[in-house]
């Protein structure tokens, strides 16, 4: 998947940014919670 | 004979070279994003330094920055990718309305977006020269600003050409490339948003 080859593989990688930023914020604020 | 009339037959300079296979436009489109990427790793290595080797607090003492406004234009600026590949989708099945439809969309959230960042300056609270914290606040939610106002002068261009009756199911690059840049954009906005505003 080449996200700069055409639009569609851009937009899916931004989705897939999307899920590992939240996934990341997620851990980090149940650290901070739990620390 | 007939190689020279075919020959004869030519005008105008002969083609480019094109040493690379793929299409120039989109090649000319990862050099910059790729130049862009630069950019904002400058950027955010000024963030990093200020937040984490200098240990500054985050924002500065007797400063806000506005999360859940801020988490509002996210999903305002999601929603207008999603539309952006809703057009592009629409095209390549022929579907004319919901090209128009997906454009005009496109930029409305896009201007949306802009408008309500404006607005998060005029009452955010302290100004660039404050601190350096509030310096590369706008350094960098400004420098993400000047790439929606390209992004929107593209998408005008889009979607004029759209309602001017330009693409097909099969020509469609001169939206394919603004595309791109536009879900680059939204990239960058989602990774600006988790640094500035929610970590």
């Amino acid at each position: 998947m080449n996200p700069l080859r055409n639009e569609a593989d851009a937009f899916r990688i931004l989705l897939y940014i999307v899920g590992v930023l939240a996934v990341i914020v997620a851990i980090v604020l149940i650290v901070r919670a739990v620390s | 004979m007939e190689a020279a009339s075919v020959a004869h037959e030519h005008h105008g300079p002969p083609p480019a070279h094109r040493s690379s296979r793929v299409h120039a436009p989109t090649l000319g489109m990862l050099l910059f994003i790729g130049s862009e990427v630069m950019i904002f790793g400058a950027f955010f290595t000024a963030y990093f330094f200020i937040r984490i080797v200098s240990h500054n607090p985050w924002p500065a003492h007797g400063t806000k920055v506005p999360e859940a406004v801020a988490g509002v234009n996210t999903a305002i600026l999601l929603s207008s990718s999603l539309t952006l590949h809703w057009a592009l989708s629409s095209i390549r099945r022929g579907n004319r309305f919901g090209l128009k439809a997906g454009m005009v969309s496109t930029f409305a959230l896009g201007l949306t977006f802009l408008i309500i960042q404006i607005n998060e300056y005029i009452h955010v609270g302290f100004a660039p020269q404050d601190s350096a914290q509030a310096t590369i606040f706008y350094s960098l939610t400004g420098l993400h600003g000047a790439h929606v106002f390209i992004g929107l002068c593209l998408l005008a261009i889009v979607s004029i050409r759209a309602f001017r009756g330009h693409y097909s199911p099969e020509h469609h690059q001169g939206m394919e490339v603004p595309g791109i840049y536009w879900h680059f954009v939204d990239i960058m906005w989602v990774i600006v948003y988790t640094a500035v505003y929610v970590l």
